[in-house]
């Protein structure tokens, strides 16, 4: 009696641990990861602009050590509210006239049927971005078919449009995010980067390190060289872990920026449909990096207006 | 009938079979059914909510007549607090929320159920028993039976703090239902059958009263509770919902849920989102208990001694926090 209750005491002792380690178990949480501080951020980027750019040669390149060292938080009225002082040239393109831009950057937006978001995207990204004083230029590809939005083939699209303008880094943004701090310049880094790594709809924590989703700034060389996303994904989910697959496929790591410049705010919107078959995609998805991407795309461009703040494509896929 | 089935419902146990009770298994089958309701849509949320305190309100009146030892609210509270558990630990999406901020939780829940459970078993300690020689004494005077919960004290009461010595046969006070002698703000709990070292109240959720032995570990529970329940209310609530930042706290930023719309969009979501709904529920009746318990403690009475009507003048706040800390 007395051995069976010893055992039976153990056994409770071992069943409590076992539990207490799984209650605690790190793997299950928020990811902690590697990231790149504040006063590194300048040497990381790639310092290239368009032709154009580079043939301006009147006056001093611009200085974007304060904008790194204050960080200021910018997602607040009045920024939000209206576009400030606008001198946004047609096709939404800008540039400094003051000094010369060192980075050029085409911000890449698939969109459908989204106003109010646009509306809320557009006014805020260009008084954001006119602050950071670099070249940049918003596309916003926009889907004019009733097919499941498919946010790869557009991000596609819009990157060999951006290319064929010459623009050496491609930012993949969806239209519901804010950056929040004005450190995070617009530029593309030596390494492709995750930019919204501290996301507020996940508390500002990276629920896993293979995140690669939201918003991501790729060298337009890089984007070539795992041929682009797959143009598979169609609804919502998968198509961001694909390309992150095509990047570890070709050795190609990828950097954040630390959580103060990282952070981003997600707009309100009504949550999209999974796309059921992203999982199988995703697992046969090494199989087809070469024979699917910007290689094979296939859409019918519908219309390419310049507006006052972007350049609308509009495109059947 | 009933009873005849209740009396069948028995489970394997070690050393022959247990029986189960209706009111054992009540709590835990209701509980459960209720939050899986409340999930479905807002107005079922809205109508579980509402029902869940004026169910236990009922219930508390009715066990208290007709079943006063019931481990009814015992169990719900138990239960309450493995629901939340597994609702934390499985439903939750974990992958939003920092090791550490879990860590805090579990320590929490852990200190509170250490200090409840404690609680418990030293309400004993507190009981007043063995065989006192009040028999052979000759006790006399009136009777009042006002007061159902606790008996009356009779012959004159000595509300001096230290105890009356024993020569003095003149002041000593008697139980009319233990039917001895008793120290000084002693108090007769009708469900323990006892009387109870200054006896605050009998505690339907821990199953015991709470008087001079376990009352600091009760208000420590008591307050573990709180914040474990209000802690995992904001961690829920700010991983399913959209949340602000509010301050920094050593790196970890510090949130508020401030937008909870969609939230039935997805049943997991909502079971994390009622599940912090009924965490707050909980937490705004621990607080009003709480606030409840410092204000007799500072007033130097118990909860029985003011519904007794007993307003005795006690020194002052800080003596009788001291009084109180001291356990003396």
């Amino acid at each position: 009696m007395i051995t069976f209750r010893l055992s039976s005491s153990v056994y409770t002792y071992a069943a409590y641990l076992v539990l207490m380690v799984w209650l605690l178990w790190p793997g299950r949480f928020a990811s902690l990861y590697e990231y790149i501080e504040g006063e590194n951020i300048y040497d990381q980027l790639i310092r290239k602009t368009t032709k154009n750019i580079s043939l301006m040669r009147n006056g001093l390149r611009c200085d974007y050590s304060e904008v790194i060292e204050e960080n200021l938080s910018l997602y607040r009225p009045p920024f939000t509210e209206d576009i400030i002082n606008n001198n946004v040239r047609i096709g939404g393109e800008y540039y400094p006239e003051d000094c010369l831009p060192s980075f050029s950057t085409a911000i890449i937006v698939p969109y459908r049927q989204r106003e109010r978001q646009l509306n809320q995207f557009l006014i805020y990204m260009h008084n954001y971005l006119r602050r950071q004083r670099i070249h940049y230029r918003i596309f916003v590809i926009e889907q004019y078919d009733p097919k499941p939005f498919n946010r790869a083939k557009l991000f596609n699209i819009g990157a060999l449009i951006a290319m064929g303008m010459d623009y050496p880094c491609l930012v993949l943004h969806d239209v519901d995010l804010m950056p929040m701090s004005l450190g995070h310049l617009y530029a593309c880094s030596r390494k492709p980067r995750h930019m919204c790594s501290s996301l507020d709809t996940f508390r500002f924590n990276l629920p896993y390190r293979g995140l690669f989703g939201g918003a991501v700034a790729i060298e337009s060389s890089a984007f070539l060289n795992v041929n682009g996303f797959s143009n598979m994904f169609s609804g919502w989910g998968g198509e961001d872990d694909d390309l992150y697959a095509r990047l570890q496929d070709k050795q190609i790591e990828i950097c954040r920026f630390s959580p103060a410049y990282s952070q981003y705010s997600m707009l309100s919107h009504r949550k999209e449909t999974p796309n059921k078959d992203r999982l199988v995609f995703l697992k046969n998805g090494k199989l087809r990096y070469h024979t699917d991407g910007l290689n094979s795309l296939v859409y019918k461009q519908v219309g390419f207006k310049l507006h006052n703040l972007f350049t609308h494509v509009l495109v059947e896929t | 009938m009933l009873l005849t089935f209740q009396d069948r419902l028995r489970v394997p146990w070690r050393g022959g079979a247990k029986q189960i009770t209706l009111d054992n298994v009540a709590p835990i089958a209701l509980l459960i059914s209720l939050q899986l309701l409340a999930a479905i849509n807002f107005y079922c949320s809205l109508f579980v909510f509402i029902l869940i305190p004026l169910l236990l309100l009922y219930l508390k009146r009715l066990l208290g007549k007709i079943l006063p030892k019931s481990k009814f609210f015992n169990l719900w509270l138990i239960s309450s607090g493995g629901y939340l558990l597994v609702l934390f630990e499985l439903v939750v999406p974990l992958l939003e929320i920092l090791p550490q901020e879990n860590v805090a939780f579990i320590l929490l829940l852990s200190l509170s159920f250490i200090c409840l459970f404690k609680t418990n078993r030293r309400a004993v300690l507190g009981h007043i028993a063995g065989h006192g020689n009040g028999a052979a004494m000759n006790v006399d005077g009136c009777k009042n039976g006002n007061d159902s919960q606790t008996a009356v004290l009779i012959s004159d009461r000595d509300d001096s703090d230290d105890g009356g010595s024993v020569g003095d046969g003149g002041s000593r006070l008697a139980c009319q239902q233990c039917r001895k002698y008793v120290p000084p703000r002693a108090y007769h709990c009708k469900v323990c059958s006892c009387c109870v070292q200054r006896q605050d109240h009998h505690n339907v959720w821990l199953n015991c009263c709470v008087g001079k032995a376990n009352h600091r570990l009760y208000l420590l529970g008591c307050i573990f509770t709180l914040l474990a329940l209000l802690l995992f209310a904001n961690l829920a609530l700010t991983a399913v919902c959209h949340p602000t930042p509010i301050f920094n706290v050593y790196g970890v930023i510090v949130m508020m849920p401030d937008d909870c719309t969609d939230m039935f969009f997805q049943y997991d979501i909502a079971l994390c989102f009622t599940g912090s709904i009924y965490a707050l529920l909980m937490a705004v009746f621990i607080a009003i208990s709480i606030l409840k318990q410092l204000c007799f403690i500072s007033c130097g009475i118990t909860y029985t001694e003011w519904r007794r009507g007993d307003h005795v003048n006690r020194r002052n706040c800080l003596w009788n926090w001291k009084t109180f800390c001291l356990g003396q």
